[in-house]
Parts: C-alpha cells; sequence; structure tokens
C-alpha cells in the first residue's frame, strides 16, 4: 500500500442552526481545505462524502443532494455512512482510494444539518430503533447511553462527578476554538446542577445538536510533496462493527472499539499507544464516553480513564492531551462533521497550526476517533509527522 | 416465508403498525435568500462566476465549473426558451409543467406554462402582484409566451 498524506483541512462554524444549506456548508469546509493545500478543484480526482441520517437534513437522498457543494460532480464520488462514526469513516475511506493506488488525490468532506428536523433533532433518531423492540417504548439514543453510562460507572465504581470533569475540560479547550458553538467555563457543579435529561445524563454531560461541515485533503507520498513541505501522514487506519442489538454487549466496555483500535496500531506498529502517541481526539458526544473511549483505544487502563482526567493528564498542557480541540461538548456535534472536525485538529496540532490550542508539549503522533451506529463501530485513525 | 398476497386477513401475521413523524423546517440558505428576495422583486437572478463568466440557475454560493466562491448575483436578462413540456389532468383541468432555460445560463427551472404554450417558445415568468408575494416559486403564477 502506498503511503497517504493529509495536505490540507477546513471546517465552518458550528452553530445550533446555520443560514447555508448543506451544500453550502460542504463547500465552506471544502474551499477552505482547498485553500489551505494550495490546490484547485480540478486537481482532486475523487471525492468521498460523509452525512449521518438522512433524516437530519431531510432530503432522503442525502449523498447525492450533497453531491454538488462537495465538489463531487462528474468524479468518482461516494457517501459513505456508520451513523456518529461516519466522520472518521470518511477519511478512512479516502485513504484507501489512494493507498490503493487508484488516485493520486481524494477530498474527503463530512456534512450534518441537523437543524431542519422538528421539534428537534433527537426525535429523528427513532427513524434508526428496532421497529418491534424498542421503538413502541418510545426510547431515544439518550436513554441508551444512559443505561450505558449507568453501567460503565457501576463496575468501576465512578461517579458522577469524576466524569464531569470531562465537561468542564472540553468546553473549557473549545473556548479557544474559533467555531465553537459551546464553549465555556464551567465547573463541575455546574454539570450536577444541569437540567436532567434521562439520569445519569444531565444537560451540560451532552453536546449539542449541530449544523456544520469538515473536510480534508489527502494525496499520495508524490503528489503530497509537490504541495506541501509538511505532509501529515495517515499511518494507522481501523474499523469494527458489532451487532446492532447493543444488548449482546456488557456496556461497560467498547470491545469492537479496541478492536478497531487494534487494527490501527498493528498498521502504524505501535505496540504500545500511551506512550507512542502524543495525544488524542476521542470521541466525546457525552462526557463518559471520553473516558469509556480512551479505555477502549488501550490509552487508559480499564476503569482508570477518569483517575488520569482528575490527574489533569488529559489537559491540553497535560502529559497526554485529550480533545485539545474542545470536542462535540464544546466545539459541536454535527454528526458527520464533528468526527472529521478531530482529523482536522490532528492535522492542525501535527503542523502547529492549532494556534491558542496547540498543545504545550512537542507533539508528532496523534489519534481521531469516532463512534456510532447504535452503540457498535469504532473508527479510528492514526497520524503523523 | 413469503406473505402471499391471497392472505387477506393481515393480522393473522403478528404485526406492528406505527408512523414516524417528520416535520422540518428549512433554510433556503445563502443563495437561495438572495434568490427569493429576487423573486419577491420580480426576478429571476442567477449566481455568476467572475472567472469563467458564467451565470448559473439555480444561483449558488460555488462555480460549478470552477468551485470558485461566488458573490455576484445577476439578474437573468434574456428570454426563457421552453425545452420540454409535460401535462397532467386534475379533474377537467389540464396543468402543464415545463422546464424553462434561458440564453447565456447553465441550468433552468421548472414551472407550470399557459395553456397555448409548446415546446421552442420564448417565455417569460408572470409574477403575482407585488403585495402578494411570499419569497417563494409560487410568487410566479405561471410562464407565458413573450
Ligand atoms: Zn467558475
Amino acid at each position: 500500500m502506498r503511503k497517504v498524506a493529509v495536505i490540507g483541512a477546513g471546517m465552518t462554524l458550528f452553530r445550533r442552526r446555520m443560514m447555508e444549506t448543506g451544500r453550502e456548508l460542504s463547500f465552506e469546509a471544502t474551499r477552505m481545505a482547498l485553500d489551505s493545500a494550495g490546490m484547485e478543484m480540478k486537481e482532486v480526482e475523487g471525492v468521498v462524502m460523509g452525512s449521518a441520517p438522512d433524516a437530519f437534513d431531510g432530503v432522503h437522498m442525502k449523498g447525492e443532494y450533497l453531491l454538488e457543494g462537495a465538489g463531487g460532480i462528474n468524479r468518482p464520488y461516494t457517501r459513505v455512512f456508520v451513523g456518529g462514526a461516519t466522520g472518521v469513516f470518511v477519511p478512512i475511506s479516502a485513504w484507501w482510494h489512494v493507498a490503493s493506488g487508484l488516485f493520486d488525490t481524494c477530498l474527503a468532506v463530512a456534512e450534518e444539518k441537523m437543524s431542519p428536523f422538528l421539534p428537534h433533532p433527537q426525535y429523528a433518531f427513532w427513524t434508526i430503533f428496532d421497529h418491534t423492540l424498542e421503538r413502541p417504548l418510545g426510547v431515544n439514543l439518550l436513554w441508551i447511553f444512559s443505561l450505558e453510562m449507568r453501567r460503565y460507572m457501576e463496575v468501576h465504581g465512578i461517579r458522577e462527578e469524576d466524569i464531569a470533569l470531562v465537561s468542564v475540560k472540553n468546553k473549557g479547550n473549545a473556548l479557544d476554538h474559533p467555531c465553537s458553538q459551546v464553549a465555556a467555563r464551567i465547573t463541575v457543579d455546574d454539570v450536577m446542577k444541569s437540567e436532567p435529561i434521562c439520569l445519569p445524563v444531565k444537560r451540560l454531560d451532552v453536546s449539542p445538536t449541530s449544523d456544520g461541515a469538515a473536510a480534508v485533503i489527502l494525496a499520495s507520498e508524490d503528489v503530497a510533496k509537490k504541495y506541501t513541505d509538511e505532509p501529515v501522514w495517515i499511518d494507522g487506519v481501523g474499523w469494527n462493527v458489532d451487532t446492532q442489538y447493543w444488548t449482546n454487549r456488557d456496556l461497560y466496555y467498547p470491545e469492537y472499539l479496541e478492536k478497531a483500535a487494534r487494527m490501527a496500531y498493528k498498521m502504524a506498529r505501535i505496540e504500545n499507544p500511551r506512550k507512542q502517541l502524543d495525544f488524542a481526539e476521542v470521541y466525546d458526544p457525552f462526557d463518559y464516553k471520553e473516558l469509556h473511549h480512551l479505555e477502549g483505544l488501550l490509552l487508559a487502563e480499564k476503569g482508570k480513564a477518569a483517575e488520569m482526567t482528575k490527574e489533569g493528564i488529559t489537559q491540553r498542557d497535560g502529559d497526554f492531551p485529550v480533545n485539545p480541540s474542545g470536542g462535540l461538548l464544546g466545539v459541536g456535534n454535527p454528526i458527520a462533521a464533528a468526527g472529521m472536525m478531530k482529523v482536522c485538529e490532528v492535522f492542525w496540532q501535527l503542523r502547529g497550526e492549532a494556534g491558542k490550542r496547540q498543545v504545550k508539549k512537542e507533539v508528532k503522533r496523534g489519534l481521531a476517533q469516532a463512534w456510532g451506529d447504535l452503540l457498535q463501530i469504532g473508527t479510528v485513525i492514526t497520524m503523523r509527522r | 416465508m413469503p406473505i402471499n398476497e391471497r392472505i387477506c386477513d393481515v393480522t393473522r401475521i403478528r404485526n406492528w403498525q406505527d408512523s414516524i413523524p417528520l416535520h422540518y423546517l428549512y433554510t433556503t440558505g445563502i443563495a437561495g435568500e438572495r434568490f427569493f428576495k429576487g423573486i419577491m422583486q420580480g426576478k429571476i437572478l442567477a449566481s455568476r462566476c467572475k472567472r469563467c463568466k458564467e451565470s448559473f440557475i439555480p444561483p449558488r454560493i460555488y462555480c460549478v465549473n470552477c468551485y470558485s466562491k461566488i458573490e455576484e448575483f445577476v439578474e437573468v436578462g434574456g428570454r426563457g426558451r421552453v425545452v420540454a413540456v409535460a401535462e397532467r389532468r386534475k379533474g377537467r383541468k389540464r396543468i402543464r409543467y415545463a422546464f424553462v432555460r434561458f440564453e447565456g445560463i447553465k441550468g433552468g427551472i421548472i414551472h407550470s406554462i399557459d395553456d397555448d404554450v409548446k415546446v421552442g417558445d420564448y417565455v417569460k415568468p408572470v409574477f403575482l402582484p407585488r403585495e402578494k408575494r411570499k419569497g417563494d416559486l409560487s410568487d410566479i403564477t405561471f410562464f407565458v409566451k413573450t
């Protein structure tokens, strides 16, 4: 397989509701990525688009609908979809387009416009549940994540206050992100006293719903070197999907994510991820998910991620910064675009272009991860200078 | 096991009735806002790429050819021409639609047409009286022959 580099990245503001259409959001992110790479669309050979359930945008052929805005006209164009994990799956898919030798350049775009769905985008998830076993109960995703959070807390004896620290950290980090939607300086107490949504999940444990888009440009080694002296290499990719019967799993630990991570680590020749990686952008739609995912990614021992957080290790100036961008909890969560935002952040951090968000220590290797479908898939990408 | 069409009583098979309510509040977007503001003023606007010198309908904020950002919106000056016509009946009423393209503009729009309009005819839009316009496609009643 050929070496593949990221040579440009771009994103839009993340907001509860944007005036731009999904196509326009896709264009803005892509145009920024092209400009940052010093590239024109005619030099792009293939396009991979990612967007989560069609129910959000309310156009039930979203890949085709977004195509034009994402620069897909008259090109080999594909839409990929793995629920919430889509954002990291898009660059993975673009990676194999280039690694295989099929294309020398490939654009990866992720978009989500959640705001059209009324009365609230959360209800769009009704369309994803099993019609016989789950939907008659009136469940939404928050219910299920509540069950998972409780199980995780129960097994390891973790308190809600320990988990709240993640929200405090990420919302604080997002204060330095120019695109952020819900950045704030808050305390653990604020999280604890925030509106109960579906206990133990409270308002400030959850990321918001958002509109936004993000994009990266990938190129083969020879081509990358024509555009930049500072390519960022994708050296590992992994993904793994378990059954949709989430009741098959003990919710305390995401095994599918460990499998995805091991796939990526093997490719990147990473034996000790905690030592060999310098920082991570871990999927954090809920604060407990950052901890859950750190463990699944083998970046923390089982049940120890909360302690790691408490000790300040995951702070931006800590020994192993986690979500220096501000994550979904701070920057926002336009589903597919949120995962892609993490890939952009790893790119910017590795190039030293993260501005006020730049982590304190020198970084050579980073990881981005997303999670999705019905608590059933992990997508992982590792990148290096 | 196939559920045979001849089983008329479907309750013999356990089944579920459910509906998924879908309600949306769409934005027309940056280009769409311009387009519909134009419609309210009785104009059809296209977006124009400075680089390619080409104009597009419906207007976009990006060039369909070169992917440059577009900020220029121009009124469609040339005549519209009917490329194709479709017809349906609603009771005794004929409802006719046409695909209309404009001179020098890439793209086109679909709208209703007057009874006597044929393929190849040059047409122009008839707008509702100004005070009745809402800023959507129904502000154009139909296209008539010029
Ligand atoms: Zn152009």
